[in-house]
């Protein structure tokens, strides 16, 4: 689920660069109306001069837009990502993973906020990790409820589930097999990616369909259920003992080479 | 070396800054432009800046020409 700011956000930005673009028309025509000459160089410095401050006026409207729109957080089944936008080329991407969450807290802070319906989400992370801002977002409440649903889905291990299944896999035979276990994380790490990549492409679906962020949320909690089984090889069960009195450098090279591996 | 009147040196001033201007803002337009898809208003914008932002410079540099022949009577 991609999350943008309200586009309340935007509007400082669009005043700024409308009041700008709006002096400028005034300014420009009251030249044209006084019958200034446009000939020499004061004329060619009006000229130079109105539309540095056209195009000025122009960019600010960009810089805004840009800041705005490019400005995102995406909600996975496993993490959240925040892509914070600082000006037209600098950016910065944090994930942190959803059992790193200890607290949601929503912030409404002002008049616009509660009429409008939008605020800040903050999320309080484990450890001495920064905490997750969410800056002026729309429907924070829904949001909020929808991140703490997650939170608790992810924290409760489902039989029938295969993303827990393979999680248990990781946790386990990265304990068994030292030195090898990063290489085996990764594996299922990818599998984990692959659907959270599909979900963002899912979610984008819904969102190019113009849908608001409370329908968006209306929308992931329905197809949640919905979501078939991916498509990867199952992870079959196998004994832990078994494979601690097996050669553990065996073991290890098997996972490696991609094979199977049964855990009870 | 030529000896540049005002004009000129006015004129290459606002060559530099239309350089810096375009500069400044492609590469945002680009990633805008390569992360919006069809219909939505990313593309709206990114054309609407770009056809006001040529309308200005054309407009500017119509004037200019203006100035330089009406300049020459």
């Amino acid at each position: 689920m991609i999350i943008r700011k309200h586009w309340f956000a935007y509007v400082p930005f669009f005043t700024a660069a409308l009041a700008l673009a709006g002096g400028w028309v005034i300014v420009m025509s009251i030249i044209i109306a006084n019958n200034v000459s446009l000939v020499g160089t004061v004329g060619m410095l009006i000229i130079l001069g109105s539309s540095i401050y056209g195009l000025f006026s122009l960019y600010l409207f960009l810089y805004g837009f840009v800041d705005y729109y490019l400005d995102t957080y995406i909600i996975t089944d496993q993490r959240i990502i925040d892509i914070a936008q600082n000006g037209l080329f600098s950016r910065k991407v944090s994930e942190l993973y959803l059992n790193q969450i200890q607290d949601v807290s929503t912030d409404v802070s002002n008049v616009f906020g509660t009429m409008l319906h939008f605020g800040d989400i903050i999320i309080q992370t484990a450890g001495e990790r920064t905490n997750f801002l969410f800056n002026t977002i729309g429907h924070p409440y829904r949001i909020s409820k929808l991140i703490t649903d997650l939170q608790e889905k992810y924290n409760q291990p489902d039989k029938g589930d295969d993303s827990s299944t393979a999680k248990k896999a990781s946790r386990r035979t990265s304990g068994n097999i030292n030195g090898r276990s990063i290489s085996n994380l990764k594996k299922v790490d990818e599998i984990e990616l692959d659907k959270a990549d599909q979900r963002l492409i899912d979610c984008q679906n819904i969102e190019n369909l113009g849908m608001s962020a409370g329908q968006i949320y209306d929308q992931v909690k329905t197809t949640k259920t919905e979501v078939p089984p991916v498509k990867k090889k199952p992870a079959v069960v196998k004994s832990i003992k078994k494979e601690e009195e097996e050669d553990s450098t065996d073991n290890s090279r098997t996972l490696l080479e991609g094979k199977e591996v049964k855990i009870k | 070396m030529t000896n540049l009147n005002t004009n000129q040196i006015l004129l290459i001033f606002y060559s530099v800054i239309l350089i810096a201007f375009f500069g400044a803002s492609f590469f945002p337009i680009y990633d805008l432009w390569r992360f919006g898809h069809r219909g939505d208003r990313t593309r709206i914008v990114t054309i609407i800046y770009v056809m006001l932002s040529l309308a200005v410079i054309a407009i500017s540099f119509f004037l200019i020409i203006t100035n330089q022949l009406l300049s020459q009577i």
